[in-house]
């Protein structure tokens, strides 16, 4: 056991130098700058390391220090949970938190709160009837309106389809609120058109490979399937692997949600009809712009609402450069 | 006469505490078949290993054609052209025979394999052996005597030729037709030049197949012998052992009531018919070779292994043991006779192995354990068995006798009253050997009764009150202490002497459930 | 072996001295409170992990038992149910899984790792069946206690996390149960002829590692006022991590409670001093990773004999 002890202590060296050079590399002005973290749902996922390149411009322009963390996976609420918990001894001056779980986060923002640590909540709203119960107040919430995304969708899938169409849907993990919306939007948009049936709805949590999977089995049990709607961009790209085996490419119409590179690539290349692109290099610069805010005594509005557009062939090259 | 093939001369080998070998010639010449023969623990097999560089020898010296050679390793044996088949077979099931036979040694080019050429090379090979065998068949597709000609073809399948090849026990498995084929293998190898070491526990083969015999006993040359110049009753007179019989310290005991009795136990394929009986005081010594269903027994009264039928009686009353633990509620204690695999948890101290079986009277009815109750109860056992340990030390640290009597000490510990001793005296030195005996005859004076499973005849001859002896999973004989002489044992253990039964099992059953 | 049970707690100690070096943060009364309580869930399925483990076996289902016995738990809430009806249901349903994998091993013949792997899908599926995948929110303030309320200033899921560990380990060390754990574990066959019941017992030492699963899952609940199926998810890798760190050898027989609450412990800090630190998730798994096979190449150095 002994000569475990050399292995650890360079091992902690080791990622202590690196989080070090990644914090900013001049550790003296560190210690006297204020420290806003962000904690993200996870790190593995492209819409959220975007969120973490806006917020690092807008820390390094406006002077503070940045710290990132994130759960190694994104339904891991009770990992999120414990990096606040640590997160608040480290003296943080505010938190800003993409919540894995609307409700199940607020244990952890109660610890906040009684540690004076102000809360910036983005991309996902809390529970709003929890939240109050709970006595949780966010300072702000940034973000998109998901609901009005999943519109935006459905009204493009009216748009374009004429009005007729046989529609899948591929939705997030259940009981996310971020799912709820967007599928709810979706839902009330088409509703009024009597020639748009929504002839299957399954989960794929998110994920590219039950994307794929999921849609798979929907099109041997719907061959007839013309329209997909899908509440992620990598479950949208999923589909369009299964549509591809089963030599379908161009005949079913898929409509994304985040904007994805990978999606707007398949954009161009015409596989993919659409995305509904969220911003969020604009919502992790506006959460550190806000929290700055916080810690110069400003006052909030209480939703700071990050614009939504819907991606096309006609008008991808645009989208590209709105999210860098 | 032509130089011969292989000369092992004044072989010496001994293991801590015990001299395998001491002093064992043998001379090969070339094309012939020599036959090996000597009880269990006679010194074939360590001689053998010493030949195909298993063990290294500690004295004498091995010469091929008349060169001195040193033997280091498995693969030194194997340049010298020495190939053993053992009786476990070393093949890979699921690839084909033609894998299997070049195993390790596959043609190829540039480390991919040359299939082609492999193919072509088994195909050769297998009908120079003369032998029709698919060689693209996966072996475990194939019976078992035709596994044994693909190990014979892996032998051979070197590009240096054979010069000497040693066959340990290879029909104990195989029909009578089949052993005619394997025969007829023999036969043309030997015709080759081959020069065979064929190890064998059936006589009635020794004859067929045979040129010479060399015959061992306890690591030492009895005798060698044109095989025309033998009978086979000369042959088992040799095989036995006619010295230390007297040297045991049995102390009879008063024989009392029947403590256990089995009544037509049988199992498929393993056991038939047993039927015996165990007295209070009695040791019944149960002779056989190996494979003859004598450990099986042992693990069917004790409720280690089902059996299909027969019934069981303890003190008269029948029994049924679906577990070790219904057994030991009965108080048959069993000293298995492997005590690495299934006697010992070596990574448990020893008053913890000693308790295991008592663990319910150790422990409270509510199965809590006093802090040292476990020493406690090992401490008078540990002192009585002279066990060279504290309670508290981990048994993988002991050596094999102090390990063979904490296992017994598990038993002594309790109440058992019927004790099976496997192999007792397996791998302990002679002091070991003899406090065992002398914890044997304390048991019986105090109104147990023992089974004892032996491979060593003076051992069983020089303890028991009556000898059962084993044959392919039968009884075949059974004799009181003062009938039993190693010649008729043997005999009866190798299956040449028929029922010789001094009293039939069957009527000792009767009669006892009489006098029950 | 008590040398290598010392030398794990010499790593724990070396390991906090390194941090309170490092972060001023690290050596406060309110974050070592804080790692405790973090690690009490991942401590209380290691308990039970470590019998399995000790007895040969791999438990592989625990994290997936964590998410159904929770939403057992959530629904017997939700319907009405007091926690004094609610909490035995629950920890009948993680025992019954338990107890039900012990069995398929035992009668069945089964390896370990499939049946527990078998377990693993089928209570994931049965947590995500019974509640339409959706999580079970919003508990009572007087259930929420068994995560929120202070015993002093000792949180609530820590002493459970003790209470566990004392029970456990004196059931392991001081009844005939926990003796047949390790004898089980170093030598199935000698344990069964020396009168071990094994069909009796391997299904017992499963239930003991559903259980712990349930009692985790308790907290669990009780800490994110929700029962989530697709919680506890990976569970079951950082519960043998811990068991392992803590000198247990996987191949049965050999092993201490004491030890598998350090490996949790080690393993904790470790989370904790990385997140304290602001070093990123992926670099945490790598010096994680690191420190689970290092614990075990010492161990396995230690016990090769000397030459």
């Amino acid at each position: 056991m002994m000569r475990i002890l050399p292995g650890l202590v360079c091992l902690l060296a080791a990622a202590t130098s690196l989080s070090c050079n990644r914090a900013g590399g001049d550790s003296n002005a560190a210690t006297a700058r204020p420290v806003v973290a962000l904690v993200l749902k996870t790190l593995n996922h492209p819409f959220f390391v975007d969120m973490r390149r806006g917020a690092q411009e807008a820390a390094d322009r406006l002077g503070v220090t940045l710290q990132v963390q994130a759960a190694e996976r994104e339904v891991d609420v009770e990992k999120q949970m414990q990096i606040v918990e640590n997160l608040i001894q480290t003296g943080v001056r505010v938190l800003c938190i993409t919540p894995s779980g609307s409700r199940e986060i607020l244990s952890a923002l109660v610890k906040a709160k009684n540690a004076n640590v102000p809360v910036i909540v983005v991309d996902t709203r809390l529970d709003a009837k929890a939240a109050a119960d709970a006595g949780v107040r966010g300072e702000t919430f940034i973000g998109s309106d998901n609901y009005e995304g999943g519109r935006l969708a459905g009204r493009h899938a009216v748009t374009v389809t004429g009005g007729k169409a046989r529609i899948g849907i591929l939705e997030g993990i259940a009981g996310h609120e971020t799912a709820d919306s967007r599928l709810r939007g979706f839902r009330d948009a088409v509703a009024g058109e009597p020639g748009m049936a929504i002839v299957a709805s399954q989960p794929a949590n998110w994920e590219r490979d039950q994307g794929f999977n999921v849609f798979q089995n929907m099109l041997q049990a719907h061959p007839n399937i013309d329209t997909v709607f899908a509440a992620s961009d990598l479950m949208a790209l999923g589909a369009i692997e299964a549509i591809a085996a089963a030599g379908k490419t161009g005949k079913i119409r898929v409509i994304g949600f985040d904007a994805l590179d990978d999606a707007k690539r398949a954009i161009d290349a015409g596989t993919m009809d659409a995305s509904v692109a969220q911003f969020p290099y604009e919502m992790g610069k506006a959460a550190v712009e806000s929290a700055v805010k916080v810690i110069n005594g400003e006052s909030l509005p209480a939703d700071i609402m990050v614009k939504l557009e819907m991606v096309t062939k006609a008008t991808s090259g645009k989208a590209t450069e709105g999210s860098r | 006469m032509e130089r011969p093939a292989l000369t092992m001369a004044g072989i010496r080998k001994s293991f801590p505490g015990v001299v395998a070998l001491d002093g064992v010639d043998l001379t090969l010449q070339a094309g012939e078949v020599h036959v090996l023969l000597g009880e269990n623990g006679a010194g074939k097999s360590t001689l053998m290993k010493i030949l195909a560089g298993a063990y290294r020898r500690d004295a004498g010296e091995i010469l091929m054609q008349g060169r001195p050679v040193d033997i280091a390793g498995p693969r030194d044996a194997r340049a010298l052209g020495i190939r053993v088949i053992h009786q476990e077979l070393s093949l890979v099931p699921s690839l084909s025979v033609a894998e299997n036979i070049f195993l390790g040694a596959a043609p190829s080019r540039f480390g991919v394999i040359d299939w082609a050429s492999l193919r072509a090379r088994a195909i050769r090979l297998l009908s120079d052996l003369g032998v029709a065998i698919d060689p693209d068949a996966p072996v475990n597709r194939l019976a078992l005597p035709q596994r044994q000609m693909v190990e014979i073809a892996k032998a051979l399948a070197d590009q240096q030729s054979a010069s000497v090849l040693v066959m340990d026990e290879p029909t104990s498995a195989l029909t009578s037709r089949e052993v005619d084929v394997l025969f007829g293998l023999i036969e043309r190898l030997a015709k080759r030049g081959v020069a065979i070491v064929y190890i064998t526990h059936r006589l009635d083969e020794v004859y067929r197949i045979g040129h010479r015999v060399t015959v061992l006993r306890d690591g030492r040359n009895v005798s060698t012998a044109m095989l025309g110049d033998t009978s086979v009753s000369g042959l088992v007179s040799m095989m036995a052992n006619r010295d230390l019989a007297d040297h045991y310290p049995k102390q009879p005991a008063p024989i009392g009531n029947e403590l256990l009795r089995a009544e037509g136990l049988g199992r498929a394929g393993v056991l038939e018919d047993i039927s015996f009986s165990i007295r209070a005081g009695e040791i019944v010594g149960m002779a056989g070779l190996m494979g003859a269903g004598r450990t099986d027994v042992a693990r069917a009264i004790t409720g280690a292994d089902r059996v299909d039928r027969g019934r069981l009686f303890v003190r008269g009353r029948a029994v049924s043991f679906r577990a070790p633990a219904d057994a030991i509620r009965e108080g048959i204690g069993l000293l298995p006779e492997d005590r690495k695999a299934h006697g010992l948890v070596a990574l448990l101290n020893v008053a913890r192995n000693i308790a295991l079986p008592q663990s319910r009277k150790v422990a409270g009815p509510a199965g809590i354990v006093p802090r040292r109750a476990e020493a406690a109860l090992a401490a008078p056992v540990i002192r009585d068995l002279r066990i060279k340990a504290t309670p508290d030390q981990q048994t993988r640290q002991l050596s094999g006798g102090n390990q063979q009597k904490v296992v017994l000490g598990k038993w002594v510990a309790g109440d058992a009253r019927i004790f099976v001793f496997d192999e007792p005296t397996r791998g302990v030195d002679i002091g070991a050997k003899v406090e065992i005996y002398q914890l044997m005859n304390r048991l019986t004076a105090a109104g147990a009764g023992i089974l004892m499973i032996s491979s060593e005849l003076p051992e069983l001859l020089g303890m028991s009150d009556r000898i059962l002896v084993m044959h392919r999973g039968r009884i075949q004989a059974e004799f009181t202490a003062a009938a039993a002489t190693q010649e008729r044992v043997l005999s009866a253990a190798l299956g040449l002497a028929g029922p010789v039964l001094s009293e039939s099992p069957a009527r000792t059953a009767r009669a006892n459930r009489v006098e029950g | 072996m008590k040398a290598r049970r010392f030398g794990t707690l010499i790593g724990l100690v070396v390991l906090c001295l390194v941090l309170w070096a490092l972060t001023p943060f690290f050596l406060t009364v309110s974050n070592l409170l804080n790692i405790a309580e973090q690690t009490s869930i991942n401590a209380i399925v290691a308990a039970g992990m470590t019998f399995v483990i000790l007895s040969g076996g791999i438990d592989l289902s625990v994290g997936s038992i964590v998410a159904l016995s929770g939403v057992v738990l959530g629904l017997s809430l939700h319907a009405g149910y007091s926690p004094a009806v609610a909490l035995p249901v629950m920890i009948a349903a993680g025992v019954l899984a338990g107890a039900t994998n012990g069995l398929l091993i035992d009668r069945g013949r089964l390896p370990p790792f499939i049946v527990t792997l078998g377990m693993m899908s089928i209570a994931r599926g049965a947590a995500l069946l019974i509640t339409e995948g959706r999580p079970i929110s919003g508990f009572e303030e007087s259930f929420r206690a068994l995560a929120t309320a202070r015993v002093g200033f000792v949180p609530a899921p820590v002493l459970i996390m003790a209470t566990v560990y004392l029970v456990a380990h004196f059931v392991l060390t001081r009844t005939t149960f926990g003796r047949y754990v390790y004898a089980i574990g170093g030598n199935e066959d000698a344990a069964r002829l020396s009168g071990v019941r094994i069909h009796l017992h391997k299904p017992a030492i499963y239930a003991v590692s559903g259980l712990t699963s349930a009692l985790a899952a308790m907290i669990l609940t009780a800490r994110l006022n929700s029962a989530q199926p697709i919680a506890g998810t990976m569970y079951e890798l950082d519960a043998i991590a811990a068991t392992v760190i803590g000198g247990t050898s996987l191949m049965g027989g050999e092993g201490t409670l004491a030890g598998t609450l350090i490996g949790a412990l080690i393993m904790g800090v470790l989370r904790n001093g990385l997140n304290l630190l602001g070093v990123s998730s992926f670099l945490q798994q790598i010096v994680i990773g690191g420190v689970i096979v290092g614990a075990v190449l010492v161990d396995t150095v230690l016990k090769r004999p000397r030459t």
